[in-house]
Parts: structure tokens; C-alpha cells; sequence
């Protein structure tokens, strides 16, 4: 063995770790692999992806202890779906046409790649009907600004049978929550969200019982509106959630040998991550003379199982395209050959800002939802990043007829091959 | 990080500026648009013990045209200039190397004199001005002078100035009624400092031909410089494809960019080369119409 000491900045996480490396090294190769063969790159693709009716798929390989299963996918269908919204006929028509420029030349690619969510095994949540008789929860997860507290008001609105603008959000704060593991690795939704499910179905059949009681009413007789429990086909046999909730009071509830308060809590756990996929395709003009790359189109379709509110998967793939896209074109952590840090400021650690980012397409699909959650959905935080740097490699070297086999892309490097270009 | 600590004056008049910079210009610095001077205070790149702030100055915040001649007061926000039909009438060179500097929120800021005393050799307005052949007004209390670029420009964030010199005006002569120009740059990102660019105003005669070229280069070296043989050889020629290569071929013959993480010095200066050529044949184009 052989140690050496270093004093560079050491390895940690960034969105999709690993697998945007990992993305990168494989669809490269594929892509490599159909120009030796004379294959079309997407033909071998296709051929060679997981089927649905090959799931659950053991891919080999072991992680936190666990064998890695896929749980779900149509992974052929999705690629399918992507090559149509991106409109990659159109767009190889527009590879082949005539730049505007002699010194632009244009590429196309595409990158497929399985995501993983749901790290981290459990997370914890309580649904309560607070004094007001307005349900909160409060949950083990935290936003980021991924909008998670949004996403866990509408899992709790269908599963408690209320409406959603009517439930509060509490996270963050250990004195009303004690328990909970956090948001990263794509596991806000995915775990949190199958806690809050939980609590709030046992809250739903609380309500229920209580109601039903009181009403001297079958639970099965009775339904949840925005005002209270009611019987159904009798509006004015109804209890608010306010009376429900005084009369879970403590005095009430221990006199009749019942169990006070209506709060039900879960920590949800699951041994096994899920896997949501996707498909990047990009078509892209490089400038040969300043290295500089323009994006013409960009489509990323993610498969999440579901989408609880599909304008957050687009808003968490917007993000997660920003950071990938600096990875590809602009992100490195420079060192000179003293081992000296030369991207030391943000002057020098170049991230994308609105002038360079493109607009990005995007395809949210729901053909796959994971039965390792009771609510289906997978994470999506990380599918925006994981095959940027793969897929505008693979348009860049198609484009130049070099093959590009490290990120960051610079401008010099353009320019230095395109010149060795044939 | 916060600014060492510094002292702070606000002169009311151009002669009390003058009067503070007399007696402290050694240790002070000008503080006008801030947008060069502020970032260089945080990161504590400079400690002046004094700052005169010239903000106040508003007698020096013009655009007009005087006898042809475009005056420029010193204290004149990019934006100003940017917006002017003025400029964009008579100077479209200056109105359009402006666009390119930073970004909105700068160009609201930062002045044109500021960019100018900065002497960023990779600043967008010292390659057009040097490109145009403006002349600098520089004023102190022994009395006011006239500085060409070549002497405004001395080197990589040195200008021209003596410590108790203010800059007063910057004069563009007019450009003439047959004319092509042109303003390229590239960056990695909007608004970052550009790894190379040119600034190009031809004059055409009659017949087509190209009667005087004026080719300035952005980062190709510690100031704006001109490519007087490339100049030379366009002189009578007409700008088409082959003379406008040869040109910039032999407009970076003799320069060595400085290097760095964003790209060497090969890549600066066949990246200028390839900005003065398609300069060159935009202007022509222009020239054309």
C-alpha cells in the first residue's frame, strides 16, 4: 500500500455524487463504443437498457450494506419519450444544417442514467389537529427551498381528506420536532413524505373513530370536508375539528377510557433506496475560434414514480441543471504545480449565472412509481445534475469528432482539438 | 471582507477635490463609480488612508458634442453613455463597447472616467478610446495638461495620472461619415473580465477601399494596444476575407497575453487574432451599407 499526503481540498459531496462522474465515464463510452462499431449511440442504448419486465433489477453492486435493486422503471419508454420532446430528428437535421459562422460546428448527444433516492432509512413526522382545529405537521425533514413544506401540506391534505391550503408545516425547529434525519439525497419526499402519509392516515382513522362516536354514526358512513366529519348525504350532522379536538381533551377522552389529544406520529423506514432514471439530450454549437459553447436545446425527462407537485420536480431540476451545467463548462477547483489553490474566490470558481445558463425542457414522468413508499414517489433532487456533464461531453465531442474525457470543457480546450480536429 | 480602515472626504467643488488631493493624493485614492476600487478595498488589495469621494462633483457628469469633438465628463456613469443617441449616432463604438461592460447594475454605477484612471488593460472603454484616439484633460492645482491614450494608459492598473491629478474630460475627435466599426470580446461568463477582444474603426474611401483602420487590443498586453502595421496594411486595401486574416495575423505577430487558469497565452493571443479578424470583417460589412 501506498499513502500519500496531500493538502488538497479533500473529496466531498455535491449533487449526485458520484453518479455525475460515474454518468459521465459510461454514456462517454457508449458513445465511444457505437463510433468504433459504426452504431447509432442511441440504437445501443437502447438495446442494451433494463426492461420493465425485468424489474426489480439486481444491478450487482452493494451500497450502505444493501444489494442495489432497482424497484422500478420503463426505462426504453422514457428514452422514447425523450427523443420525441426533445425533438431529436429535428435536431440532428439541425446538426447537419449549414452554422451561421465557419468557425461553428454543431453536436448532438444524449445520456441516460439511473438516480437513486431515499437515503438514510427513516424519517419522522406528526400530524396534529391543533386547539383551532387546523391540522399541522411537523416533520423530521427541512426545506432548502426545494419547497418541501409545500409538497408534505398536500401529502397531508389527501391523506388526512382535507384541503390542502387549510395545513400548517412546522420543520427545523428540535423543540417542536425531536426526531428526523434531514433533507439531502433526494429523501425529503420520498421518506418524509411516506412519514407524513402515515401519520396522517392514522389521524384520518382517529378522526373517524372519535366522530363516529359522537355521532353515533358508522366510521364508514362518515367523510372528511374542509369544515369537519360529517355523515354523509347529511351535512348538518356534522362535528367541526375544533369540537373533535376538545373533545380528545384530556378530562373528556380519560373519562370515557379513551386516549387524549389527537396527534399520531410515524417514523417511516425503508431498507431499500428507489431509484428514479433519466434521459438528457442536448444539440449545441461550438465556436472553435473562442471555445465558447452555445446551447440550442436541452431536455431533460426524470422519471419520479410521482410527482406530488410537478412544478417542484421542474423547479428541482432547474437547480440541479445549473450545477451541472458549471461542472460541464465552468467548475474546477485549479491547483498550479505547487499544489496551490488558484480558484481560491469566486472570481476564479466560475459559477453559471443567468446570462449563461440556457433554458432547459423538461419531462416529468410518472410511468414508475416505487412500492417502497406508500405515497410512490421517488426523490428528484438530483436527476437536473446527474447527466449534464455526460451529455454536453458527448454533443461537444460530437461536434469537434474529438473525444472529450474530462470536465470541466474550457474554451482552450476547444480551441486546442478543434484545430486537431480532422 | 470589510475595508481597512480609511478616511473619508467629500468634496463639494472640483477645486476643493483639488485642494485634498494636493495635500494627500500620495496616500488617497478617488472614489468614484467604486465598482474597480470597492472589491479591491474588501479583498485588501489597496489600503489608501483616504478616500476622496467625487460623487458630489456633479459639474463633471456630461455628454455633449462640442465642435464635432464628443466631450465625456469624468464622472459620466457607463449607463449614461450607453443610453446617449448622441454616441450611438456618432460614436457607435463607444455605444457599443459599453454594452459589454459588466453588467446593468455596474453600468449604473461605475463612470467612465473611473474605468479609465483604473487602466484595466482587459476594460472594455480603454481598448475603444484607445481605438478612437481620445485625448484625456487631467487637472491639479499646478495646473491642467492634456494626456494622449498612450500616455493615459501606461500599464496594467497604472494611468498616466500624478497623485494630486484629477481627471476632468475625456475628448473623442469625430468619426468619419464613411466608416465601419466593430466591438468583440469573449469571456467565459457575461461579464467576467474578457480573455481577449478588439475594438476596430475603418475609414473607407470612395471606391470601397479602406482609407484609415484603427485596431485596438483588449488583454492582449499590460495596456490597450494598438496594431499599427496591421493598420498600415489595410490602408488602401479593400476588407475582405484574406486581408482581414492577414491583418490579424499581424496584429498579434508581436504580442504575449499573461496567462492564466481561464487560458494561456497561445489561446489569448490566437483568441485576439480570430476577434480582430471577425472585427475587421463586421466593420467592413457595416462600411458596406
Amino acid at each position: 500500500m501506498r499513502q500519500v499526503v496531500t493538502n488538497k481540498t479533500p473529496a466531498g459531496t455535491y449533487r449526485a455524487p458520484g453518479r455525475y462522474e460515474c454518468t459521465l465515464a459510461r454514456e462517454r463510452m457508449i458513445d465511444i463504443a457505437a463510433r468504433r462499431l459504426g452504431a447509432d449511440p442511441i440504437e445501443l442504448r437502447a438495446r442494451n437498457l433494463v426492461r420493465r419486465d425485468q424489474m426489480p433489477w439486481r444491478n450487482g453492486s452493494e451500497t450502505d450494506g444493501h444489494p442495489v435493486v432497482y424497484d422500478s422503471g420503463d426505462y426504453p419508454r422514457l428514452l422514447e419519450r425523450a427523443l420525441e420532446h426533445f425533438g431529436y430528428d429535428r435536431m440532428r437535421a439541425w446538426r447537419a444544417a449549414v452554422a451561421p459562422g465557419p468557425a461553428l460546428r454543431r453536436g448532438v448527444a444524449v445520456a441516460c442514467f439511473v438516480e437513486k433516492s431515499g437515503i438514510a432509512e427513516w424519517e419522522y413526522a406528526r400530524v396534529e389537529i391543533a386547539s383551532d382545529g387546523r391540522p399541522v405537521v411537523y416533520s423530521g425533514s427541512a426545506s432548502v427551498g426545494q419547497g418541501v413544506d409545500t409538497v408534505l401540506a398536500q401529502i397531508c391534505a389527501e391523506h388526512l381528506g382535507v384541503d390542502y391550503d387549510a395545513v400548517s408545516v412546522r420543520h427545523g425547529d428540535t423543540d417542536e420536532v425531536p426526531d428526523g434525519m434531514g433533507a439531502f439525497g433526494s429523501r425529503a419526499t420520498s421518506l418524509g413524505g411516506a412519514a407524513v402519509a402515515q401519520a396522517a392516515g392514522a389521524l384520518r382513522r382517529r378522526l373517524l373513530e372519535l366522530a363516529a362516536r359522537e355521532l353515533e354514526a358508522a366510521p364508514d358512513d362518515l367523510e372528511l370536508t374542509r369544515d369537519g366529519v360529517r355523515v354523509r348525504g347529511e351535512p348538518g350532522t356534522a362535528r367541526s375539528y375544533a369540537e373533535l379536538r376538545r373533545s380528545a381533551a384530556p378530562a373528556r377522552a380519560l373519562a370515557r377510557g379513551d386516549r387524549p389529544g389527537l396527534s399520531e406520529e410515524s417514523w417511516f423506514r425503508s431498507d431499500e433506496m428507489s431509484f428514479p432514471y433519466g434521459v438528457h439530450c442536448v444539440a449545441l454549437e461550438v465556436d472553435t475560434e473562442t471555445g465558447g459553447v452555445r446551447v440550442e436545446r436541452y431536455t431533460v425527462a426524470y422519471d419520479v414514480g410521482r410527482a406530488i407537485n410537478p412544478r417542484l420536480v421542474e423547479g428541482q431540476i432547474a437547480g440541479g441543471f445549473v450545477q451541472g451545467f458549471g461542472g460541464a463548462l465552468l467548475e474546477e477547483l485549479a491547483y498550479d504545480d505547487a499544489g496551490q489553490l488558484v480558484a481560491g474566490s469566486f472570481m476564479d470558481y466560475l459559477l453559471p449565472t443567468a446570462s449563461e445558463v440556457p433554458a432547459v425542457d423538461m419531462l416529468v414522468t410518472e410511468d414508475a412509481p416505487t412500492q417502497r413508499s406508500p405515497i410512490g414517489a421517488k426523490g428528484a433532487g438530483e436527476g437536473g445534475t446527474t447527466a449534464v456533464g455526460a451529455a454536453i461531453a458527448g454533443a461537444v465531442s460530437d461536434a469537434l469528432g474529438v473525444e472529450v474525457t474530462r470536465l470541466p470543457i474550457t474554451p482552450e480546450w476547444i480551441t486546442a482539438n478543434a484545430s486537431a480536429a480532422p | 471582507m470589510k475595508p481597512p480602515p480609511f478616511d473619508y472626504e467629500d468634496p463639494a467643488t472640483v477645486e476643493e477635490a483639488l485642494d485634498l488631493l494636493a495635500q494627500r493624493g500620495a496616500d488617497g485614492k478617488v472614489l468614484a463609480g467604486g465598482q474597480s476600487l470597492v472589491p479591491l478595498l474588501n479583498f485588501r488589495l489597496t489600503r489608501p488612508e483616504v478616500l476622496i469621494d467625487v460623487n458630489g462633483l456633479q459639474s463633471l457628469a456630461y455628454v455633449r458634442r462640442d465642435r464635432g469633438i464628443l466631450r465625456i465628463g469624468a464622472l459620466t456613469r457607463h449607463a449614461t453613455l450607453e443610453r446617449s443617441p448622441l454616441v450611438r449616432e456618432h460614436w457607435p463604438l463607444l455605444a457599443d463597447a459599453v454594452r459589454w461592460v459588466g453588467h446593468p447594475q455596474i453600468r449604473n454605477r461605475g463612470t467612465v472616467g473611473g474605468s479609465a484612471v483604473h487602466a484595466d488593460p482587459t476594460a472594455e472603454l480603454p481598448v475603444a478610446l484607445t481605438a478612437l484616439d481620445a485625448t484625456f484633460t487631467v487637472r491639479s492645482r499646478r495646473g491642467e495638461r492634456t494626456l494622449t491614450c498612450a500616455e493615459m494608459f501606461r500599464s496594467a492598473l497604472e494611468s498616466g495620472l500624478e497623485d494630486d491629478e484629477l481627471l476632468i474630460e475625456i475628448a473623442v475627435p469625430p468619426m468619419p461619415a464613411q466608416r465601419g466599426w466593430a466591438f468583440e470580446e469573449y469571456a467565459r461568463r457575461h461579464g467576467d473580465f474578457a480573455l481577449g477582444g478588439a475594438a476596430v474603426a475603418l475609414s473607407f474611401d470612395g471606391d470601397g477601399t479602406c482609407r484609415d483602420a484603427a485596431i485596438a487590443l483588449l488583454g492582449a498586453g499590460p495596456r490597450p494596444l494598438r496594431a499599427c502595421a496591421a493598420e498600415r496594411a489595410l490602408a488602401g486595401e479593400r476588407v475582405v476575407s484574406q486581408t482581414a486574416a492577414q491583418a490579424a495575423a499581424e496584429a498579434v505577430r508581436d504580442v504575449a497575453p499573461t496567462g492564466d487558469i481561464h487560458g494561456g497565452s497561445g489561446y489569448r493571443r490566437d483568441l485576439i487574432e480570430a476577434l480582430v479578424r471577425r472585427a475587421l470583417l463586421a466593420a467592413a460589412r457595416r462600411g458596406a451599407t
